[in-house]
């Protein structure tokens, strides 16, 4: 089906919100460049982020900075690339995360309302013309992956706060065919701290992956241990596993697609808020959020591929070998076993979904350029004197590998100092190849399409 | 009449139109604690800055009165008090008491409710 021209100029463009900039297209910002704040977004700034640009902890006080989400005020503007149209696709209740049923249907998670919903729209159209319930009475749903892999998945699962749930589905419900079925009864002791959750199938379905954050921002509450108890708890847990309340926390962890044979894959991801699949690659892959309470400027948040068996850090280092100063001395063993993540963002930039771009075709597919990269939500920072976030943004990748550099693709959701008028959540790409971007600030559903010239 | 409700009406609990916080039995500020860690504690810091404001002496207190903190518009301007009754409408759907706020939490279940008031309560200024 073709774009609807006749309604992409009538209704739908009062709720056009597009300022085509694009003055920084090809420069990238480095160093200190790298970090400033909102007032220096805009679509194609590029920014690489990179170890050697962390401050030491405390060069700024800890912040709280939340921002204020007012309605959107008159004239404010979504910012996009030239070529490309946002519109206001549904609105909706605090819609999170996002993912695209293999016949184009659209499933968004209603996290505080305890419901998945799904949306339909034809290829090109520029507003969702059926929304229904899939499933609700749900504890705070986040993760949904359909299984199995595939044009013809046979049941949605979805990640609760502690729970991983599945429903029978034929491609094409609406509603969820039959009540779920629990698939990992319990994730975590309690459901303190981080409470989103991720589930992701491998491309063979054989390994179903569950991201599990932290039940704290550094690990206050986990009970000190002598060396000697370090060195026995480590013997046989994964490299950095963390114990007490933590155990199986800021983790991915491992199972089979029936919940079987739990295991730590990766560990000292301290909230690994989307796992996902790269589909070119197979490689695994983590959007995450850092901790707070060590400046404005530190630690990244971070995208990276993860392979079994890494550690990346949490609770007693960041980055590589920095050590938390207050996890000081703790962990001497792992100071040399720490992964350093492909992509840093701006510190407390909070990425939450991430999506890889691979539309072929399609009414609002986007140039051949785009393919293999990923587009991430950032939802914006609170610890940091100067806003950041608040924006959605790409992931420059060669053949599946990232560069580290990132460009802004999305921005305008900033007001001024105190205020924003929303917040992206979820990130996934329609049938149509049109971005979807969830906005759990304004509750709105955006869709970005292509409609330059190819 | 069902047994429970029998005993309800026994103790005099049943409103017309309906049980309200007032009439409710008091709840259980331990079990509130817990589900104020597992619900409420990433954004809420006692004592401390975080994501949301210092719950500190919160029942009683004006919305939106914490020295400093960036509170949205419509918070500051709802003219509420944080009466239990106040908590217990905006627990349960904080948009729908003030629409515009940042607060993105529903605790549905209404003893839940109850006992996070009851925690709250707990938590007088220091």
């Amino acid at each position: 089906m073709q774009p609807n021209k006749k309604s992409m100029t009538g209704a739908a463009l009062t709720a056009l919100a597009v300022l085509a900039t694009g003055p920084a297209h090809g420069q990238t910002r480095t160093g200190a460049a790298a970090f400033g704040d909102w007032t220096t977004d805009a679509p194609g700034v590029t920014r690489k982020v990179t170890a050697a640009d962390m401050p030491a902890p405390y060069a700024t006080p800890s912040a709280g900075a939340g921002s204020a989400v007012v309605d959107k005020p008159a004239g404010a503007e979504l910012h996009t690339l030239p070529g490309f149209s946002v519109t206001a696709f549904a609105k909706m209740d605090g819609p999170r995360l996002v993912r695209v049923a293999p016949n184009g249907d659209i499933f968004v998670a209603e996290t505080n309302n305890g419901r998945v919903r799904v949306l339909r729209a034809a290829d090109g159209a520029t507003q969702a013309q059926a929304t229904e319930t899939f499933a609700d009475g749900l504890d705070r749903p986040f993760g949904i992956a359909f299984y199995p892999p595939g044009s013809d998945p046979k049941w949605v699962y979805v990640a609760n706060n502690n729970s991983v749930v599945r429903f029978p589905y034929q491609s094409g419900d609406l509603k969820a065919r039959g009540a779920a079925q629990v698939i990992v009864a319990k994730l975590a002791q309690d459901g303190r701290g981080h409470s989103t959750r991720d589930v992701a199938f491998s491309a063979d379905g054989q390994k179903m992956f569950v991201a599990v954050g932290s039940g704290s921002n550094v690990a206050e509450e986990m009970p000190a241990k002598t060396a000697a108890e370090t060195a026995a708890w480590q013997a046989d847990h994964a490299l950095g596993a963390a114990w007490g309340p933590e155990v199986g926390r800021a983790d991915v962890r491992v199972f089979d697609p029936l919940g079987q044979g739990d295991q730590v894959f990766v560990a000292g991801v301290r909230n690994c808020v989307t796992v996902t699949v790269n589909p070119t690659t197979q490689d695994l892959w983590c959007a995450t959020n850092e901790r707070d309470g060590l400046g404005d400027n530190l630690p990244p948040d971070y995208a990276t591929r993860v392979a079994q068996g890494q550690f990346f850090g949490w609770p007693w280092y960041y980055i590589g070998d920095h050590e938390d100063p207050r996890q000081k001395g703790a962990r001497p063993d792992l100071a040399d076993k720490v992964s350093v993540p492909d992509v840093l963002f701006q510190p407390h930039s909070a990425p939450l979904e991430l999506a890889f771009y691979t539309a072929k075709a399609g009414p609002a597919a986007f140039p051949a350029d785009y393919r293999g990269d990923a587009f991430v939500a950032l939802h914006g920072s609170w610890n940091r004197a100067r806003r950041t976030g608040y924006k959605v943004v790409r992931l420059k990748l060669n053949n599946g590998i990232p560069t580290g550099e990132y460009e802004d693709f999305l921005t305008g959701f900033v007001v001024d100092s105190k205020s924003v008028w929303g917040r992206p959540v979820g990130i996934a790409v329609a049938h149509d190849g049109a971005l979807l971007v969830t906005d759990d600030g304004g509750d709105t559903l955006w869709r970005v399409a292509y409609s330059g010239a190819h | 009449m069902r047994p429970m409700i029998a005993r309800a009406v026994a103790l005099g609990l049943v409103a017309v139109a309906g049980p309200t916080l007032a009439q409710s039995p008091p709840g259980d500020a331990s079990l509130g604690q817990s589900l104020f860690q597992d619900r409420c504690g990433m954004c809420h810091v006692i004592g401390g800055v975080g994501m949301g404001p210092d719950l500190t002496g919160v029942v009683g207190r004006k919305a939106a009165s914490v020295p400093g903190f960036n509170y949205t518009p419509a918070l500051s301007s709802s003219g509420l008090t944080w009466t239990r009754a106040n908590l217990d409408r905006w627990l349960t759907d904080p948009r729908a008491l003030v629409p515009g706020t940042a607060m993105r939490v529903k605790v549905l279940n209404e003893a839940d409710r109850r006992n996070l008031i009851a925690y709250l309560t707990t938590l007088s200024k220091r």
